[in-house]
């Protein structure tokens, strides 16, 4: 017997069965995940009450149209665009685009996902080949290119970006569930459920789903983040949301990506906005699957 | 001077939550060539504690006390130093050789390993001898089989190429800790069978650790049954299961199913559980589960006492000679 | 054949199990493993019937494709007269009110997210139970089977090995079935735990009065709680007797090998007794060996019959059947033990 399994069995330590109540007290304990959600935090707070923390509208201009526009100056501390807007409060104000697209762009993903893979998981058969052959084929386009073939399709609007980002999800939400419902459907507890006489539908939702859902959960948080990734992207190649009234981190990047030598602040400041709501979502979401499937050593 | 000598062992886990008590004050010795029985349930603390004297415990534990082999005192050599003596002079079998075995690398690699690293022989040497190790304890073909890899072996000669390991070096203490348990009942009988013979051939002290008491009737010249991390009781095997002392030897002996017994006689089980480990009892570990405990069982910890000749218990109250006498009576079969 | 009693609560005939192998990729796909191939026996109104063999005899398989579990693949599984392979959906579910299945890992046989409460009541509920009555009804088991009442709340992670059996077994007696299905019931408890759980199936039998069919590995287990046993050897039935009768006087040479390999905890007995050491291993459920499944490994091989014929299970004493071609002249003394010549054939 393994060490560690001889020392489990001797000392009989709690079953790991990552119950939500031990699995936060795990996550709180995890100093990275918790400074991801400080971040993450401090973002949405930015997000909800950008007008308090800015006095200037981000579409306002409040000096000259510029070629190499100032940097930051006390009165505007991230400087002026190169419409002579605030870049403050554009930045801040794209805090709302970006976290927008992040939460509605899973939640797309993860209700198709989500179908999709019980679907597959559970019925097996045709049903499984046929959905995750689909899956499969979408998997293989870059997810990128995945991306931008929906956007041209769907348009430019906000909304039909959120969904393009989103379906660029759906295969990978469906693997997770699908493998994870897999996994539990030769337990004990399941085979228990079955001479029992409990339909199939019920075996899906009390017995299956709950104790499949975990890994699902960890890939939702960095699903977020490559939805932020995703958006800049498309907006760096010219694809992004064409509404000019909503400040978004990725086309203020593409904008001024020509602009680096001189105006460095206006490639640096969405820049790095991107770069810290990814990996602040990038740490909860490491720090939720070790929560979720700790190892035995303490 | 006995071969193994252990003293007051205590291996203590420490962590965020809690400190788990997995040994509390074991001790034993070991003549060359003798057999030991140690006997417990899950949390005994029987696995840790021979770990503790390989020298192979995580991380996490606290040892104290003193191990010594010929003399020599294993807690403080360094690493290095206990790496020699490790596969060497001690060796160990564990319960799964699925996990104890490397699945990537065939089981001649990992046998000449052992040989190379241990008796420096050349590449030519080490898988001679290993063939020879293989052959020895029973896999038939055994040059063929050294390219093999593990899962081509079934469960039983997956634990004679453990077993093979074990004494490549000659080893003078070999412990194995529950070798059969995950093993069904006739390859038990055959592994049991080589451990036997290689006791008788090599010269080899064994350690066996394992819950089932009909295995070390059968192989172990002494016992100890252990409890709660502690020796309960120790004797020679034959007087052990004739006049047991300790309650919770005789309540194992009672709420086991024996082959040879009566049918329908109903079994005695022990009320409660075994003890959760994770603090230090005030009396006696086994007091809330024994029928004869008293005040002083609850507020005192018995020492281990000889009450019979080479025949020791940590008891209060041992169980008296009348009352065996009547257990035995309802016992019935046997001889 | 076997006997058939009038009062079979349940009658298997000639049920055969096989698993297609697992598909490959390059090379033609191997055998079918035979799990169970050739099974047939009865289990008596009342009584507790052990299923002993060792891993890959197909005694699981067995238990699980009673309750419709897994699909036999052949034969018939006779519940009261009706045939369990044939019923609808509708239909099974209701039968299935009447066979419960009780399971070894005390650990992987509750749903980690259900509190036990609800893991007690869902069969009631599936079953048409309405609220009230299901309260009152898992109060019940949970004293029937000895755990406290506040245990409802509960998750199975708080609770040890043994009352998770015990758990296990409210859920399972929830509906007042007939036939319970203990597969390997004690087989993962700590010792001092075994006698506890094994003494309150005893009890919840006669108090309910259940029929058992007990499946294990441990033959001092089964000889303690079965009426008869039956001995299964790679997919099939091999012996059936009585329980004192099949340790008095095992007929097949397996029995005889398996029996003799049973540690007994009394060192007098142990370092006396006649042992038969079988050689090598359980042959693959794939790929059995042909006429006489035992005949790699059996000490009492004779070079005529047990390589091509397979014996059938045919009544040697009374209730006491065996599959072997030469029991009588075994018993008579006039075969001994010896060495096997087709053991190498076995070897993988």
């Amino acid at each position: 017997m393994s060490i560690a399994a001889a020392e489990a069995k001797e000392l009989e330590t709690e079953q790991a069965s990552g119950l939500y109540r031990d699995a936060l007290s795990r996550l709180l304990r995890n100093k990275a995940a918790m400074v991801g959600v400080v971040v993450l935090v401090l973002f949405v707070l930015a997000a909800l009450f950008a007008p308090l923390l800015t006095q200037h509208d981000p579409n306002v201009r409040v000096g000259p149209l510029a070629s190499n526009p100032e940097g930051p100056t006390a009165q505007h501390w991230f400087g002026l665009d190169e419409q002579g807007r605030d870049f403050y409060a554009r930045v801040i104000y794209g805090t709302r685009l970006s976290l927008l697209v992040g939460v509605v762009s899973v939640a797309v993903g993860l209700s198709l996902g989500l179908v999709l893979g019980a679907l597959a998981g559970y019925f097996r058969g045709w049903v499984d080949s046929t959905i995750m052959r689909a899956m499969d084929l979408m998997l293989a386009v870059p997810a990128f290119l995945l991306a931008i073939a929906l956007v041209t399709v769907l348009g430019r609007g906000l909304f039909q970006i959120m969904i393009a980002v989103g379906i660029v999800n759906v295969p990978i939400f469906a693997r997770l569930l699908r493998g994870s419902i897999l996994g539990n459907r030769e337990t004990d507890y399941v085979l228990a459920a079955r001479s029992l006489g409990t339909p199939g539908h019920r075996i899906l939702f009390t017995h299956l789903l709950p104790n499949s859902i975990a890994p699902v959960i960890v890939q939702a948080t960095l699903a977020m983040a490559t939805a932020i990734i995703e958006v800049a992207g498309l907006s760096f190649v010219g694809l992004g949301p064409a509404d000019p009234r909503f400040p978004e981190w990725g086309r203020m990047l593409a904008d001024n990506a020509n602009r680096l030598d001189q105006s460095v602040h206006l490639v640096f400041f969405p820049g790095f906005a991107i770069v810290l709501s990814v990996l602040a979502l990038n740490l909860i979401g490491d720090g939720l699957r070790e929560a979720i499937d700790p190892k035995l050593k303490d | 001077m006995p071969l193994l000598s252990v003293d007051d062992l205590h291996v203590r886990f420490r962590s965020r939550k809690r400190t788990i008590y997995a040994v509390n004050g074991v001790s034993f010795d070991l003549e060359p060539g003798e057999t030991l029985g140690i006997v417990g349930e899950s949390g005994s603390g029987k696995s840790v504690s021979s770990l503790a004297i390989m020298g192979i415990l995580p991380r996490g534990a606290q040892v104290t006390g003193s191990v010594t082999l010929d003399g020599r005192e294993l807690m403080t050599l360094r690493d290095a130093q206990m790496r020699a003596i490790r596969g060497k002079e001690v060796a160990m079998v564990f319960q799964d050789p699925m996990t104890s075995l490397n699945p990537v690398l065939t089981v001649g690699r990992q046998l000449t390993e052992v040989l190379r690293k241990h008796l420096d022989m050349d590449r030519n040497q080490a898988r001679d001898e290993a063939v020879r190790l293989l052959d020895r304890v029973g896999i038939p073909r055994a040059r063929e089989r050294l390219g093999d890899f593990p899962h081509q072996f079934s469960g039983g000669m997956r634990q004679r190429v453990m077993i093979a390991m074990a004494i490549a070096c000659k080893p003078r203490v070999l412990i194995a800790d529950e070798p059969t348990t995950a093993l069904d009942v006739t390859i038990q009988a055959q592994i049991l069978e080589l451990l036997r013979e290689l006791v008788a051939t090599e010269r080899m002290a064994l350690i066996l650790i394992t819950h089932d008491l009909g295995v070390v009737a059968g192989i172990c010249e002494r016992t100890h049954v252990m409890y709660a991390g502690a020796f309960v009781e120790t004797a020679a095997t034959t007087e052990l299961f004739a006049r047991p002392r300790h309650p919770y030897t005789v309540g194992l002996l009672q709420s086991v199913p024996r082959l040879d017994a009566e049918a329908k006689r109903r079994l005695q089980p022990i009320t409660g559980a075994p003890r959760n480990m994770t603090s230090l009892p005030d009396g006696c570990a086994f007091a809330p589960r024994c029928r004869y405990a008293t005040d002083e069982s609850w507020n005192n910890v018995p020492e281990l006492r000889e009450i019979d000749p080479g025949h020791r218990v940590a008891c209060w109250n041992p169980v008296p000679d009348a009352e065996l006498a009547a257990l035995d009576a309802g016992e019935g079969g046997g001889d | 054949m076997t006997d058939t009693s009038p009062d079979a609560l349940v009658r298997v005939e000639n049920l055969r199990v096989h698993f297609a192998p697992a598909a490959r990729i390059f090379g033609r796909a191997g055998n079918d493993i035979r799990a169970v191939d050739g099974v047939s026996f009865d289990i008596r109104r009342g009584e507790t019937l052990g299923l002993v063999g060792e891993s890959g005899c197909g005694k699981t398989t067995v238990g699980r494709t009673i309750l419709r579990l897994y699909e036999p693949t052949d034969g018939r599984i006779l519940f009261e007269d009706t045939d369990v392979a044939s019923l609808s959906g509708k239909d099974m579910r209701r039968l299935r009110r009447r066979m419960q299945m009780v399971f070894q890992d005390p650990y992987s046989s509750l749903n980690p997210r259900q509190n036990i409460g609800n893991a007690i009541a869902e069969p009631l509920r599936v079953h048409g139970t309405e609220g009230g009555d299901v309260e009152a009804r898992v109060q019940q088991l949970l004293e029937v089977v000895g755990l406290p009442a506040d245990a409802r709340n509960r998750y199975p992670h708080e609770f040890s090995g043994g009352q998770r059996q015990r758990i296990g077994l409210a859920r399972s007696l929830a509906l007042n079935p007939d036939l319970i299905v203990a597969d390997e019931p004690v087989s993962a408890l700590d010792v001092s735990i075994q006698a506890q759980i094994i003494n309150l199936l005893e009890d919840l039998q006669d108090e309910f009065s259940l029929t058992y069919l007990f499946i294990a590995h441990d033959l001092a287990v089964v000889r303690h709680i079965s009426d008869r046993i039956a001995v299964m050897y790679l997919g099939t039935i091999v012996e059936v007797a009585p329980a004192a009768d099949l340790y008095d006087t095992p007929l097949h040479p397996y029995t005889k090998a398996l029996l003799s390999a049973v540690p007994i905890p009394d060192p007098a007995v142990e370092t006396t007794r006649e042992r038969i050491i079988l050689h090598g291993d359980m042959p693959s459920p794939a790929d059995p060996p042909p006429g006489c499944r035992f005949h790699t490994r059996c000490p009492f091989v004779q070079p005529t019959r047990c390589a091509d014929e397979v014996p059938v299970l045919r009544e040697l004493r009374s209730g006491h059947t065996a599959a072997c071609h030469w029991v009588e002249q075994i018993e008579r003394g006039e075969i001994t033990p010896h060495d096997n010549p087709f053991t190498g054939d076995a070897e993988t």
